[in-house]
């Protein structure tokens, strides 16, 4: 569209609402209250729009090799500090933590929660899923790491970590049930794992709920998927129910600076005879 | 930014000193008090009369820490008999299992301490997300790519998996790295998609160790996981096989970041934008116990000749 174009459209609709309100004057108060709340959102958006093109210029203007060269030298600088430390993981690694999480730029894990090097075993994929147990899935990422944390690391705890605004999560929303209106080759197919979360949110939110509530209600539904998702691994289960093995959801909202945990428990009491 | 790298001091949680602002009070009308309570899980359990766990208030954060059931992992499926023996072990179990806990809540809030003092990039995070990198790394607990390249929050779109490695491209659906390359690339729109392998990687390792007939088979998924980089064990051994075997795992771990970035290379729009100049490929390789880092470019150019060959 040339610029013009754009232009012209905009005066048109402006004159459009300066007759219709010459005509019917009873209307202004109503147009007032939706210009003052177009005038809102279009700020948001132009201070959203300058925030981004602030970290696009910047990633324009500095080498991106550079940078992260830089970044290791900063990073160099700490593992010297901690030599002990470092000595001791460049041989084995112990972390007491898996930690699911995120693909998203905004919520990395070890930084979110200040974690050392060392202290949690970290897989990270979009809306932090994990696909239940299936024996005939030719290679499963989450599995292997699952497997490979529990079995053979054993660790004591797995975090399923989910997020405000995750994308998502957001497109989970949004798809519909005959998948007419699919936009990907892959992102749909992964996030369809978590379907059932889809639907619970639309079970427990009001009709009336606000978008960005349903948001971070599905999230923490999603987690709770993969929470379930993990107990199908019988090496889960069993970790679990000898209570080697703690499984927990989080939610991390950026927006308001929130972090909250939950807890799955499973215990098998002993039979009791009528 | 200047002004952060500056400000930056030696300790990697406080990656953004700057001068502190008031974190102002949320404009969002999402309350989390109640909407916590509807989240429980979907097991129907009677909850334990007590709570042992309070909820945190720090600067006007509830930080939650809600269980379903009470935590008590060393409970016995035993006989009443046992519960007057059982029960000073329980007390043990629950302060051994908030131990770990709490050095998340103490990270977490250290983390949030620094975080809301640069309220422009907090605000223009909670609106979106344009990262320039996406970043392809092992799941090792020794390797957090954030931490070891010191990338900060809205930086870096990071896929971990076991061996920081890409299936190649199947038109098979529910595939992590494939959703996560793809929502990359074409919307996220990220300029440089960078492989990050490691020393002493334990996937390769197990890889190397597979013998040809599968007859020492050891797991139910790791080996149909990591055998995604068979090619890459396959022409180390046979190219280097004098070698001693830590030598040829760590030439193995750098084929293996190429192996990855030959199967990026396998998914039409990654191809698509490196031909448009949108997207560079980069490998790499951290090394922790010389504490050293390389990187090299893939040249599409160079790939494309060799296509022609084929």
């Amino acid at each position: 569209m040339g610029r013009y174009q754009n232009e012209g459209a905009f005066e048109a609709a402006v004159d459009a609402l300066d007759n219709l309100l010459t005509k019917c004057p009873e209307l202004k108060a109503t147009a007032g209250k939706k210009v003052e709340e177009l005038v809102k959102e279009l700020s948001l958006e132009a201070k959203a729009d300058h925030a981004k093109q602030a970290v696009v210029s910047h990633a324009d203007t500095v080498d991106p090799i550079q940078k992260i060269k830089k970044g290791f030298q900063e990073f160099k600088a700490h593992f010297k500090k901690e030599q002990t430390l470092f000595k001791a993981l460049a041989e084995s690694q112990h972390p007491k933590w898996m930690i699911i999480a995120c693909a998203d730029s905004r919520v990395d894990p070890a930084v979110v929660l200040g974690l050392e090097l060392g202290e949690a075993f970290i897989i990270r994929n979009i809306a932090s899923l994990v696909p239940p147990h299936s024996k005939e899935s030719g290679h499963s990422s989450a599995g292997s790491a699952i497997e490979y944390a529990v079995l053979h690391l054993k660790v004591e705890h797995i975090m399923i970590i989910g997020h405000s605004r995750c994308g998502g999560i957001k497109a989970l929303l949004g798809m519909k049930e005959d998948g007419s209106n699919k936009f990907s080759e892959y992102i749909e197919d992964w996030i369809g794992i978590a379907k059932h979360a889809s639907k619970s949110t639309m079970a427990k939110c009001a009709q009336d709920c606000a978008f960005e509530d349903q948001w971070a209600c599905c999230v923490k539904e999603a987690v709770n998927v993969s929470l379930w998702n993990c107990m199908s691994y019988p090496f889960v289960k069993e970790g679990v129910q000898q209570g080697t093995l703690a499984l927990h959801g989080a939610f991390f909202d950026f927006v308001n600076g929130a972090f909250e945990r939950w807890a799955i428990n499973y215990k098998l009491e002993e039979a009791e005879k009528f | 930014m200047a002004a952060r790298s500056a400000c930056q001091n030696s300790s990697l949680l406080n990656s953004f000193t700057l001068p502190c602002v008031p974190f102002p009070a949320s404009s969002t009308s999402v309350s989390f008090g109640s909407s916590c309570r509807a989240n429980h899980l979907p097991l129907h359990v009677t909850a334990s009369a007590s709570d042992s766990r309070k909820a945190m208030k720090v600067d006007g954060t509830v930080f939650k820490d809600r269980t379903v059931l009470d935590l008590n992992p060393l409970a016995k499926h035993g006989a009443p008999s046992s519960v007057s023996a059982a029960a000073p072990i329980s007390v043990v179990a629950t302060e051994v299992e908030t131990l770990p806990l709490d050095r998340l809540k103490t990270g977490y809030l250290k983390f949030k301490e620094n975080y809301i003092k640069n309220q422009a990039l907090v605000k223009s995070l909670a609106e979106t997300q344009t990262p320039p990198y996406m970043i392809i790394a092992c799941a090792d607990s020794r390797v957090d790519p954030c931490t070891v390249l010191s990338l900060g929050p809205g930086e870096a779109f990071v896929l971990r998996n076991i061996g920081n490695m890409v299936p190649p491209y199947t038109g098979n659906s529910c595939s992590s790295a494939a959703s996560a390359i793809e929502y990359a690339v074409l919307h996220l729109k990220v300029k440089h998609l960078v492989v990050i392998g490691h020393s002493r990687c334990g996937a390769i390792k197990a890889l190397m160790g597979i013998e040809e007939d599968r007859s020492n088979r050891f797991s139910e998924f790791i080996e149909d996981w990591i055998l995604i980089s068979k090619t890459a064990s396959k022409k180390v051994k046979s190219l280097h096989q004098s070698a001693e075997f830590s030598d040829q795992c760590t030439k193995c771990e750098k084929e293996n970041v190429n192996n990855a970035l030959w199967n990026c290379l396998s998914y039409p729009f990654v191809r698509e934008k490196m031909s448009s100049g949108e997207l560079t490929l980069h490998g790499g390789y951290y090394d922790f116990v010389n504490n050293a880092f390389e990187s090299w470019s893939v040249d599409l150019a160079l790939m494309s000749k060799v296509e022609k060959v084929q």
